[in-house]
């Protein structure tokens, strides 16, 4: 295999807070190859989008401290200075957020946000910059683009803003793409177009994406390799199939089953998580899972942070109790 | 099917649109909810699926009286609502309820929770002495899995799931026949979503509820209902049983719709040939000409961009599309 793209070693991200310190990421690592998809799963407080705002630079320190290493083709991104960022960001790494309602400046065509960073990395000035703007919203599927490459971000529907956003995201070739719950505030058929275009555009480009969302089913659809994240850890990493047939941490058994699965036959019941995620102000000492856990031993899984281990071919879970697996 | 508890005649919701200027005339309407008749069934979980702006939260509120009615008719138990005089309107109220989608929106954030559920009870007048309101509330917020202990606490001392159970109780406090759930999960973590299904089938089951239950997301509308009506541009275009809908979706709104929808399967994923729809969802100002869907349908063919398909009924599966029209020749494939 090649070198990675990226390798997130140790990566943590720590915010002052008037109640304490809240450790809001703590401890991932993992390595993103050039062409793999990888998702990152987490609910809401599970550090996910700060993790990926972090390696992008994008957290203001302070309030933010963030410790660990990122490396970008061998380069260390942590601690650059914001000029040393803006050459990268964008050239190097692009992000597609959340909502392209408010990620798009509302004052700005669309034209002059994708053609703003052409200028900065690729040099291109008006009437190129102008062409290759056209291409990129043919590219992502915006009909008759030489009209709508001066229209402003409310002249679009939802599912076009976000294909601005992808646009603009690819405006200066990344090679990695990273996106951050792009498809939530769409409608399935919708997402369902965007997921297919982010597939094919990769597939062309080459890139390396780095998918974060909450929706298994989405998941399922896009990713080469899914990361499990809950506490700010990772609980439990492993290729698409694996995770889905053979599911070794009980987080990841216990978001499963509580999906309901389309399909003509449905469970009695749908299996609870009981409880709340854990408050990063006062994360448990032990696994961040434990107190939630079926399986908890309430001795070592309280105390004890699980260290991630191998349970199978490219397959790890952090868990002291690995599902399916006979404890030596 | 058993007499309806809820049944709605062609009911249409239209919202003014006015032009600028000095003088503001009545230009247009948006066609939020235009000409949607349906049934649900004492005891019956009705699904109502669609995308954003297809007008099902519209059809929805209209249905309590909540916004008025452009026209149709909703007949509930019997009573046709257009009827009835505001008091019996208000007395009629009791027995239905709403819960909403946001429940960081719905609950006010300086009322007490034990205050949030008590005020239907005192809007009503169905507490007689504070003992008994005091014992009401405890019992609502325990049915709902809360500690009656919680009453004296406020809205953001509690996490989303909570919250969305406070609405619960709110909602149960007139002991209602009929719950409209607007996307009752929608806004809730993946983990926590569950436990409010699951506590919404088990009041269903104890307190013999009739819901409808509104949603875009169809993985939890088809765990949830019994039958399922699937909307597009303010109509209804198909009505089935969960199963029938699942497994023979006959209008190509649905198909495109179900085959859209992610499956937490990777397996399936990889083997399902998707149908990917091609634009966006025309403006309810101005709906084109025949089928609403007739833009963006993968089958459209002549009748399509001229006429309008109606609902008709075929063995529990009803469907709007010409290529089910029985007046019309059936087309192969």
């Amino acid at each position: 295999m090649t070198a990675p793209v990226l390798q997130v070693r140790d990566l943590q991200v720590r915010f002052g807070t008037k109640r304490g310190v809240a450790n809001v990421v703590n401890g991932i690592s993992y390595d993103l190859h050039a062409g793999e998809t990888l998702a990152i799963v987490g609910e809401s407080g599970s550090g996910k989008s700060v993790s990926v705002l972090a390696l992008m630079g994008l957290l203001p320190q302070p309030p933010a401290a963030v410790a660990g290493s990122v490396l970008y083709h061998g380069d260390e991104l942590l601690g650059l200075s914001p000029k040393e960022w803006r050459g990268i960001r964008g050239r190097g790494t692009a992000m597609i957020f959340q909502d392209p309602m408010t990620s798009l400046n509302p004052v700005r065509t669309v034209g002059y946000q994708l053609t703003e960073p052409m200028a900065l990395h690729l040099g291109l000035k008006g009437d190129d910059a102008r062409q290759r703007a056209i291409e990129l919203l043919d590219l992502v599927g915006i009909p008759s683009p030489e009209a709508r490459i001066d229209d402003y971000p409310h002249q679009l529907s939802g599912g076009m803003r976000q294909r601005v956003m992808i646009a603009m995201g690819l405006a200066c070739d990344p090679d990695v793409l990273i996106a951050d719950e792009a498809t939530t505030a769409l409608d399935v058929t919708t997402q369902a177009q965007i997921t297919e275009l982010v597939d094919e555009l990769q597939e062309r480009v080459g890139m390396a994406v780095i998918w974060i969302t909450h929706d298994l089913g989405v998941v399922a659809s896009i990713a080469d390799r899914v990361h499990v994240m809950y506490g700010g850890r990772f609980m439990e990493q492993a290729g698409v199939d694996a995770l889905y047939a053979t599911p070794r941490h009980p987080y990841t058994e216990g978001l499963l089953g509580s999906l309901p699965m389309p399909g003509a036959d449905r469970p009695e019941r749908l299996v609870t998580i009981p409880g709340l995620p854990p408050d990063p102000v006062a994360m448990p000492a032990g696994c961040p899972f434990a107190p939630r856990c079926g399986y908890s031993d309430g001795d070592r899984c309280v105390g004890t942070v699980p260290a991630m281990e191998s349970v199978g071919a490219g397959h790890d879970s952090a868990c002291h109790y690995p599902l399916g697996v006979v404890n030596g | 099917m058993a007499e309806p508890l809820v049944s709605v005649r062609d009911l249409q919701v239209y919202f003014p649109v006015h032009s600028t200027g000095a003088i503001r005339r009545h230009v247009n309407d948006v066609k939020a909810v235009d000409g949607v008749s349906f049934e649900v069934a004492r005891g019956e979980t009705l699904g109502l699926v669609g995308e954003s702006g297809c007008g099902k939260t519209t059809t929805g509120l209209a249905l309590l009286r909540l916004i008025e009615p452009t026209g149709g008719e909703v007949v509930f138990d019997g009573d046709v609502m257009e009827n009835l005089t505001s008091a019996q309107l208000r007395n009629l109220r009791k027995r239905m309820a709403m819960i909403f989608q946001d429940p960081y929106a719905s609950l006010d954030p300086r009322m007490s929770i034990g205050k949030i559920v008590a005020e239907p009870l005192e809007v009503h007048g169905l507490a007689d002495s504070r003992t008994e309101k005091n014992h009401r509330v405890g019992e609502l917020l325990e049915m709902v899995g809360l500690s009656p202990d919680y009453r004296n606490r406020y809205p953001h001392e509690f996490s989303g799931g909570q919250r969305q159970r406070v609405g619960i109780a709110r909602a149960l406090a007139t002991e209602p026949d009929f719950i409209v759930c607007d996307e009752p999960i929608a806004a809730l973590d993946v983990s926590i979503q569950a436990g409010v299904m699951n506590l919404l089938e088990d009041l269903q089951r104890e307190l013999g509820l009739t819901y409808l239950f509104i949603a875009h997301d169809l993985s939890a509308v088809q765990h949830f209902s019994d039958r399922i009506a699937v909307m597009y541009l303010g109509r209804i275009v198909e009505v089935a049983d969960r199963v029938s809908l699942y497994e023979q979706p006959k209008h190509p709104y649905t198909q495109a719709l179900l085959s859209a929808v992610p499956v937490p399967d990777p397996a399936v994923e990889r083997s399902r040939q998707r149908m990917v729809l091609e634009g966006d969802v025309p403006s309810p100002i101005d709906p084109p000409l025949g089928c609403n869907f007739n833009p963006r349908c993968p089958q459209v063919f002549e009748p399509c961009t001229e006429f309008d398909p109606s609902l008709t009924a075929a063995a529990g599966h009803d469907v709007a599309c010409h290529l089910y029209d029985p007046s019309e020749p059936v087309l192969d494939g």
